[in-house]
């Protein structure tokens, strides 16, 4: 079962061409979706849309097995939520914040020191929120989120505003709800290196189109797909003409000789046999495209 | 009443603790009676000081009603109103409470109610005010007799009750208004604009038609400026009503909520 399921969504505001295109989305249960997308992809959008926050035009969103239109309440009841900057009430202290949220969720008083103890903010005191540190301010609002205990957790860009240390902590946080408390998690960013670690499934979204979409261990796939070594020859065509009547694929790119990435021994026995033929290797080099690199070429395409 | 809706309410209720509106309802409605009870403390031996003797709850409950009732209320009102809606855009806080499972009209009516709450401990601390400002100074000066006559609360709590619905419009509109606008300057620009007015239409026969002239007509109650016919509160109360289904529509209806 996906705990999250949308379907054709589509948005546009007023006046321009759709901010979301056709977005299917499925997240399964009891996983770590990394929502991934340059700044202006659609992610915020999407995830307001999935939120209620926006009113759907196109398309349908089901979330716990559960119609968002037709019952919010219901589904927002096991969904705990950070968009963007946090949400928090600057003239009150950290516990009055929980406190705010303590009363409409009707989860246990006990709960807000819980979620504190959690966020590691144990301690605030009478201290406001508004005069909080950027990483304490991120903190709270995940205590928030945490509040009522949920089975989904959707954070939008959560490591804004922490130090690397804080990134560390964040994600450790992240996979021991994930773990121990069984709760699926959506977590959207700009930065694939951010989210590599912590993953199970990721959805790659560019101008409002999801490009694409699967497990952590499918985007290695890709990744080893994409790797490729480059010829630098005195005869390319000749080279292509002798690489493809050995069933090796091969093209030329910024007059460089293109084939998918071959072993030490296999690239010696080509550099012979072009050697053979009276076509000189002047350079051969492996690429291997690490995750950023496929996500930025996603991109590009 | 609805378990979620009062949760809602006392989540609303803890938001304003610290905020410039609830500092307002209490200065707002200490300023009035310390004025007056300063000012009788100073006139004290005076013959001003003995003609309101006459009749002091009476004569105090004028006295303390019009000017809080011609400038003073309405400007609590208009501050207090904004200051307290715009909690959520200044905080950046409507995505938040919109993924709260609670629904867009409890949130409505939670937050409004709030306000309204807000207006009567207003009058509370009001009254007790004019309260001291009768029995204060006769405490202190021995020569200033207590009154005799017992308090008239029934007066009181009729007076207050209408100037309860002549200030409801005023609360309906800017709460329309600063759910709608973020900067709350415009809100509270509106309310200041529209009680200029209402002050401008005083003597206007038709100056009942504006919703923010209502407590400041007490002030020509007895005076034949206003179009005998009109009853205010009935004005004022149906202008409550189409303010609130308005205002209740434009929020329910806004297509980003966060």
């Amino acid at each position: 079962m996906y705990c999250i399921e949308t379907t054709g969504l589509t948005y546009k505001f007023e006046k321009g061409d759709p901010i979301l295109n056709n977005i299917n989305i499925r997240v399964p249960e009891g996983a770590i979706y990394g929502f991934l997308g340059p700044n202006g992809a659609g992610k915020t959008t999407t995830l307001k849309l999935i939120l209620g926050l926006l009113k759907m035009q196109q398309g349908s969103i089901s979330i716990l097995g559960k119609e968002i239109d037709k019952d919010r309440i219901a589904i927002l009841r096991q969904v705990g939520s950070l968009i963007e900057a946090p949400s928090l009430y600057a003239h009150l202290t950290a516990k009055e914040n929980l406190r705010v949220l303590q009363l409409i969720y009707q989860c246990p008083e006990a709960r807000i020191q819980e979620v504190l103890d959690i966020v590691g903010l144990p301690d605030t005191g009478k201290k406001k929120a508004g005069r909080f540190s950027l990483g304490m301010k991120q903190r709270l609002s995940i205590a928030i989120a945490l509040l009522p205990n949920p089975s989904l957790l959707i954070l939008d860009e959560p490591t804004n505003g922490l130090d690397p240390n804080g990134i560390i902590e964040m994600r450790e946080l992240l996979k021991r709800l994930n773990k121990e408390h069984k709760m699926t998690i959506v977590i959207s960013s700009h930065l694939l290196s951010e989210v590599e670690k912590l993953v199970t499934d990721v959805g790659i979204i560019n101008k409002g189109k999801l490009l694409f979409q699967g497990t952590l261990e499918e985007l290695l796939k890709q990744q080893q797909q994409s790797a490729h070594s480059l010829l630098e020859t005195s005869d390319n065509a000749g080279a292509i003409k002798l690489l493809t009547n050995a069933g090796i694929s091969a093209h030329e790119e910024h007059g460089k000789v293109v084939m998918p990435a071959a072993t030490r021994e296999g690239l010696g026995d080509i550099s012979q046999s072009l050697a053979q033929q009276g076509i000189k290797v002047y350079e051969i080099t492996t690429v291997k495209n690490d995750l950023e690199t496929i996500f930025i070429d996603l991109l590009k395409n | 009443m609805n378990v979620s809706f009062v949760n809602s309410f006392r989540s609303e209720w803890l938001k304003r603790r610290h905020t410039a509106a609830s500092w307002i309802v209490i200065i707002g409605a200490a300023f009035m009676p310390l004025l007056v009870i300063l000012m009788r403390l100073q006139d004290h031996g005076k013959p001003a000081d003995k003609i309101f003797m006459k009749n002091i709850w009476a004569a105090m409950y004028h006295r303390n009603w019009t000017a809080m009732g011609m400038f003073l209320l309405p400007f609590m009102l208009i501050l207090s109103t904004s200051l307290i809606t715009n909690v959520e855009f200044k905080n950046n806080t409507w995505k938040q409470l919109h993924t709260t499972p609670q629904s867009l009209t409890t949130i409505y009516f939670a937050k409004f109610s709030v306000i309204i709450v807000m207006l009567v401990q207003l009058f509370l601390l009001f009254n007790i005010g004019i309260y001291l400002s009768v029995m204060l100074p006769g405490y202190i000066f021995s020569d200033l007799q207590l009154p005799t006559d017992p308090y008239p609360y029934q007066a009181y709590f009729r007076g207050t009750g209408y100037f309860f619905i002549d200030c409801l419009p005023v609360i309906a509109l800017q709460y329309l208004l600063s759910l709608r606008f973020k900067n709350f300057i415009v809100p509270i620009g509106i309310g200041f604009s529209m009680l200029v007015i209402a002050l401008l239409a005083l003597n206007w026969k038709y100056g009942y038609v504006i919703p923010y002239i209502y407590t400041p007509l007490y002030f020509k109650e007895n005076q034949n400026f206003v179009d005998p016919l009109m009853n205010r509160h009935y004005w004022a109360s149906g202008y409550f009503v189409v303010l609130t289904v308005a205002g209740y529509i434009l929020y329910v209806t806004k297509k980003e909520k966060g």
